[in-house]
């Protein structure tokens, strides 16, 4: 073979172990893991066209909904794809790419985030953590762009994420064995236990609660996620989304908390999109028609904990129902999917018997509590 | 475009691969149109003082070197003897006058740009009022480094060591190479000015050496300073807030953190030299192993002192009225003594150092504080000159094996606890804290579990984050070592092993650099507090 | 030569200067024996060395340094 052939392969051959041992990496070993990226992983690999319906927003949504809570009541297989602190943006790609692996019927949306400031840099790496388990194609590639767009000198990292990653690491080399088994617990099995669902059982006191029915002013969104709204609906428009807007429930503590802004927020939310023909429900105000407890149904001002999640699902889907939200189609799945959600909902009321054990703990903790509960279940169940 | 950034990067493989595309009578203009453009990317603005620099010395040049040749004729045609004489002197005059407008022009520019600011401040200080307003002023990237690299240039012109460049744009590559732009090395036109012009062709061990060259500044940049200087700011930031033992392991860090910083942009910079096939001078030679402060200002910034030596420390030291010194002094009473004797020769010179030493502090900045720098530098190296003989006698007497490594290291260690003392000058703000702050290491030293909590705290590097730094401290150690103690380069030690060798410390190193390196916009750990979950 | 040979003794005295013609080039002269030879040279020959002669090509032997001050005398 001639020398510089020889010369070029050697050369190529460097290169292409490196890239390999720097994929490695940044998929398994330097990267953050936890009960978000559980989710998004485990959703890009449910059957293809197995889930019914897909709902956005971000932790409010998370912890407030329990997908197989819903499979259990209704028979329909619902995901939550959304993360932690992720903004609104992501709602359009989030979209398209659940239309393209999964095609849902039906989208629930939680306006939470479109009430945000333009702080937008702030919630930058969680819209990237995001990013992270979702697959390399055109929707991650349009997220990078629309991150570039606005701005963002991060926004090479939404596709290398070894480049956000390697200036923190190692974290702490001790949680990478953890990790590492985790991940690959995950990719053996095939599909998450628990959807992405993440719960506790702790339930912080309340301090003062607002009462909102006496504080009801409207205060306009910020000009840019305004924007995201009505391009988001112009979107929802041409695709025929069916899709039922909501606001998740707090504690309100009072008039100077972020959470009341938000709130009031919500309710100019609530005007652009009913004027647009969709439906929403402010469940800011319908806490005492749902049941919440103050005291028993939140893990914190801002989040629901797992009783109030058995609550607001429950809620959720019999208000869809009786008001006719979505066109609702009778849940038809095939044999394996319904076997697997099956038995995911044995594990979610074993994972339930142990919740109050866990309620000291913290929701960093409660990932590597939850995988180690697993085997414990796995060993129990076969 | 920082040397880490993937721009460069971008902009580094497409200069190179169009300099070797291109045909050989040709190549120095894309060297030229990298580094202007180069220039143009980081400081649009400055591009003006360049020109003016450039302009004014790429004249100042010609009209020199065609006197030089004009009035050799002119006086050799002159018979008389003594009008000979005069003529010369006549002609000798008008020429200084020439390089006498060039260089105040040009360090002109360079003092008011840099310095004028501190000037007003100074003023002000000592009115006690703030009677004049600072200027906005933009300083050129690396004005320091081509206005002296030009004045050079220049003045080996006027002192018929060169011949002017004819064309200008040959000259603007000489002043503007961007390989050199940002933090020197300064080169001698004689070295590197052919070079440059000169057609290179590809080579494949230069390619594979630039690289690795360049390889191992990044580790040193990315994986040692980068990271070091994460927890040098956070203390810098307000010294006042520490005790002496964590200002102390902040000098250490700094330590670490100037040399790797630094000789990792040279390295680079050679590195890419050397892919073109351009042999670009040494800035750094294993700095901390030197025994004398003296052996020390030889092995770091090299080229500065290189400059200093050849264009102010001479040319001051061979004054009439510097050697008169030594004279006067020799011929005193004291003179006549055997010490005596000693000083005559060697204050004259002594004082030639302090004052280079002067210029060298003020060089880096334009503080107060450089100037105690300075006097540190310089007042040392006087007084070890003077008294050598006593510390010969002390030697002597205490029957030390002057050839025994721990003589030997005695020596290194007793110098870097000169260079660290200096660099509490480059970390303090100013003149009066940089003595408050060699105080406190002096004198406020608290050796408990208290002081390391503290350094844990306000560090941002986490404690793994601190092994990776320590182990990384310890290669370049190591390599050092072999270097120190073989003379050979760890290129050709590993060019010598295998190929299979060879690729795995190229792709270990890699690895390295790209998994542990600081680069990009980072992760920010403090978002993640964000939902306090 | 003796003359210059002699002065150049006098400030070291370890050096062959007769045969030697790397003294810049090996390092053995050091600014301070330059310095100092400059001064012995000026003083003796009645010459101002500038520093611009400082260079290799005339302090690396004893026979080039005698040039060099040959030159300069003529001058």
């Amino acid at each position: 073979m001639n020398r510089t052939v020889k010369r070029i392969l050697k050369i190529l051959s460097l290169f292409a172990a490196v890239g390999a041992v720097l994929l490695y990496m940044q998929s398994y070993i330097m990267r953050p893991w936890d009960f978000n990226h559980i989710r998004t992983k485990g959703f890009y690999m449910e059957p293809k066209d197995s889930i019914d319906m897909v709902l956005l927003g971000q932790s409010d949504i998370v912890r407030a909904y329990s997908p197989l809570k819903a499979y259990e009541n209704t028979g329909y297989t619902s995901y939550v794809l959304a993360c932690d602190g992720i903004t609104a943006a992501m709602w359009k790609p989030l979209t398209e790419s659940a239309m393209q692996y999964q095609n849902p019927d039906y989208f629930i949306i939680d306006v939470n985030n479109v009430c945000y400031g333009e702080d937008t840099d702030l919630h930058r790496p969680f819209d990237q953590q995001m990013t992270d388990d979702m697959p390399y194609d055109t929707h991650r590639f349009s997220i990078a762009m629309d991150a570039k767009k606005t701005g963002s000198d991060r926004w090479l990292s939404y596709l290398l994420p070894i480049q956000e990653y390697h200036v923190g690491f190692p974290a702490n080399w001790a949680d990478v064995p953890d990790q590492l088994h985790e991940i690959r617990t995950l990719e053996k099995r095939g599909y998450t236990y628990f959807k992405g669902d993440a719960q506790t059982y702790a339930a912080e006191k309340p301090g003062k609660v607002l009462n909102l029915k006496e504080h009801m002013e409207k205060q306009p969104l910020s000009a840019r996620y305004e924007k995201v709204l009505n391009d988001y609906l112009d979107f929802a428009d041409e695709h025929h989304l069916n899709v039922v807007f909501i606001q998740t429930p707090h504690r309100i503590p009072g008039e100077s908390s972020k959470l009341f802004t938000t709130f009031k927020r919500s309710l100019a939310a609530q005007e652009i999109i009913e004027e647009r023909g969709y439906p929403f429900l402010n469940t800011e105000l319908l806490k005492d028609e749902i049941g919440l407890d103050m005291e028993v149904d939140f893990y914190n001002n801002g989040h629901l904990n797992y009783p109030g999640q058995v609550k607001f699902t429950d809620w959720l889907w019999k208000t869809i129902e009786e008001q006719k939200l979505l066109p609702l189609k009778a849940p038809d799945h095939p044999e394996h999917v319904k076997e697997e959600w099956d038995t995911c909902l044995k594990y979610y009321h074993a994972y339930a018997e142990y919740l109050p054990e866990f309620k000291g703990k913290k929701n960093t903790e409660m990932c590597m509590e939850t995988t180690k509960l697993i085997e414990k279940l796995e060993a129990r169940m076969n | 475009m920082g040397y880490t950034s993937p721009s460069f990067l971008l902009f580094l493989t497409g200069s190179i691969l169009l300099y070797f595309l291109f045909p050989k009578k040709y190549r120095w203009t894309v060297l030229l149109g990298a580094s202007l453009f180069f220039y143009a990317r980081a400081s649009l603005k400055g591009f003006i003082y360049l020109a003016v620099t450039s302009l004014s010395t790429y004249f100042a040049g010609r009209i020199l070197s065609a006197r030089n040749q004009k009035d050799k004729e002119t006086v050799k045609a002159i018979k008389d003897r003594e009008e000979k004489k005069k003529q010369k002197e006549i002609l000798k005059k008008k020429r200084w006058h020439i390089l006498l407008a060039c260089l105040i022009l040009n360090f002109g520019i360079l003092i008011f740009l840099k310095y004028l600011n501190f000037m007003i401040d100074t003023v002000n200080a000592l009115s006690g009022f703030e009677r004049y307003p600072m200027l906005n002023l933009l300083i050129p990237l690396g004005i320091s480094f081509y206005t002296f690299q030009s004045m050079g240039y220049v003045i080996d012109i006027y002192n018929g060591k060169l011949e002017a460049e004819k064309n200008f744009f040959k000259f603007l590559l000489f002043v503007s190479f961007f390989p050199q732009i940002i933090q020197g090395p300064i080169s001698m036109y004689d070295q590197l000015a052919h070079q440059l012009y000169e057609p290179h062709d590809y080579d494949y061990h230069n390619l594979k050496r630039g690289c690795e060259l360049m390889l191992w500044g990044y580790f040193k940049k990315m994986v040692i300073a980068d990271r070091a200087v994460m927890f040098l700011n956070v203390v810098t930031a307000d010294y006042t807030a520490y005790n002496g033992t964590v200002i102390l392991l902040a000098l250490l860090v700094y330590t670490v953190q100037l040399y790797a910083d630094f000789s990792a942009g040279i390295d680079i910079s050679r590195g890419i030299c050397e892919i073109i096939g351009i042999d670009m001078v040494e800035n750094f030679r294993r700095p901390y192993f030197a025994e004398t402060i003296n052996d020390f200002w030889r092995r770091w910034h090299i080229s500065l002192g290189a400059w200093m030596k050849k264009y102010i420390f001479y040319p001051f030291a061979v004054l009439k009225p510097v050697m008169n010194i030594g004279k006067k002094i020799k011929n005193s009473s004291f003179g006549k003594t055997e010490y005596g004797k000693h000083v005559a020769k060697v204050f004259p010179i002594s004082l030639s150092s302090l004052v280079v030493f002067m210029v060298v502090g003020f060089w880096h900045g334009a503080n107060w504080k450089y100037a105690g720098f300075g006097l540190w530098n310089g007042l040392i190296i006087m007084f070890s000159e003077l008294l050598k003989p006593v510390f010969e006698q002390m030697t002597q007497a205490l029957h030390i094996k002057t050839a025994s490594f721990g003589f030997k290291l005695f020596r290194i260690i007793r110098t870097l606890f000169i260079v660290i003392v200096g660099y509490v000058f480059d970390i303090a703000p100013g003149l009066s804290s940089s003595v408050d702050m060699i105080r406190r290491v002096f004198f406020d030293q608290v050796w408990t579990a208290e002081t390391v909590k503290t350094i844990a705290d306000i560090s941002p590097i986490n404690k793994d984050g601190a092994v990776i730094l320590c182990i990384a401290v310890i290669i370049l150690f190591v390599v050092s070592l072999v270097q120190e103690s073989t003379g050979k380069q760890i290129r050709d030690m590993i060019d010598e092993k295998p190929w299979p060798l060879e690729w795995a410390v190229l792709f270990a190193g890699m690895v390295i650099v790209l998994c542990f390196g600081i680069y990009g916009p980072g992760y920010d750990a403090a978002a993640f507090v964000y939902m306090q979950f | 030569m003796e003359e210059l040979l002699d002065i150049l003794r006098d400030i070291k005295d370890d050096v062959d200067f007769e045969n030697c013609d790397t003294l810049i080039d090996d390092g053995i002269l050091d600014s301070f024996a330059i310095l100092q030879i400059i001064a012995a040279l000026n003083d003796n020959y009645d010459i101002a060395i500038p520093a611009a002669e400082i260079v290799p090509e005339n302090f690396n032997s004893a026979a080039s340094l005698l040039k060099m001050v040959e030159r300069l005398q003529n001058e």
